[in-house]
């Protein structure tokens, strides 16, 4: 199955097909080590060198990175009414 | 006696309630608000989301995570009820967001800018943008994107709030993040802050 966009993404990444595969496992791991979640210090060891290596992974890294960023600002649009509150309390107060 | 009899809730928990959530308010009506995409359902779902709560408060384990809790009770609350009412949104088709890698979008789609173009990219669009990406997301990635990204959430917590295992969570998460790089792709061509050929057909300029 033809898949132009996967297979050039990948072109420069490296001559060799095995390091297709690793591209493709780094990228997989790369939300992991972005959310801090549990990696063993190995993995993130390799995901560090990876990072360093190749050029395209660095950059999807570093896109992932600042989308996450912008969508976490994107908290600061949650205020909860005043009347909300308020409506909220005075259950709370009847029981 | 205290007047908390309706709910049974002992004197020191009501106390407790009535310290302790409040201010998680904000993130929830953010969180609500995200999930139903309207200011009415988000109002309701949170004022569900208390007395359910309120009347349970008493199985909260006292020193466990508060805010991923509520944020659990609200979630059952929200599948339980307001999303059957709800449409999902179509705007981006499976197979679109599988072959999608906006690394490569950006490469290919020799942009009018000569320096680092995924960060003018990214700049340009504004915080409406993004809240319309997030929302045009399918609702279990939206879900996903919400508790973790926004929220800060873990991936142990999302999995007790969304009720499934670890693996779910993370496929769901990762699949909804490249959704939402898609979407901003998409929404960065409909404002014209990308050149190129219509919205949403997956394809740049080859060149």
């Amino acid at each position: 199955m033809a898949r132009p966009e996967t297979d050039r993404a990948h072109e420069d990444d490296s001559e060799q097909g095995k390091m297709k595969e690793y591209c493709r496992t780094t990228l997989e791991l790369i939300h992991l080590y972005l959310d801090g979640e549990i990696l063993s210090e190995l993995q993130r060891q390799e995901i560090r060198v990876h990072l360093e290596e190749c050029g395209p992974c660095y950059e999807r890294f570093g896109l992932q990175r600042r989308v996450t960023v912008i969508v976490s600002r994107q908290r600061r649009h949650s205020s909860c009414p005043q009347e909300l509150r308020a409506r909220i309390s005075q259950i709370l107060l009847e029981g | 006696m205290p007047d908390s009899k309706a709910t049974g809730l002992a004197e020191e928990d009501r106390q407790r309630f009535q310290d302790e959530v409040p201010p998680l308010l904000d993130s929830l009506y953010g969180g609500a608000l995200r999930m139903t995409r309207n200011p009415a359902d988000a109002e309701d779902l949170v004022q569900e989301t208390m007395l359910r709560a309120y009347r349970s408060f008493d199985r909260f384990e006292s020193g466990t995570n508060l805010k991923a809790w509520l944020f659990r009770i609200m979630t059952n609350a929200y599948i339980n009820t307001y999303r059957k009412k709800q449409r999902e949104p179509q705007k981006l088709s499976t197979d679109e967001v599988q072959d999608f890698d906006l690394y490569q979008e950006l490469k290919n789609h020799d942009t009018q800018f000569t320096e680092t173009p995924e960060s003018l990219v990214l700049d340009a669009l504004v915080d409406t943008d993004i809240l319309q990406a997030i929302e045009d997301l399918p609702d279990q990635f939206r879900l996903a994107v919400v508790l973790s990204d926004i929220e800060g959430f873990s991936y142990a917590e999302m999995a007790e709030i969304m009720d499934v295992p670890m693996g779910t969570v993370m496929s769901r998460l990762h699949r909804g993040r490249k959704a939402l790089q898609k979407r901003l792709w998409d929404i960065a061509r409909d404002r014209g802050i990308v050149k190129g050929g219509p919205a949403g057909d997956g394809q740049g300029p080859r060149g």
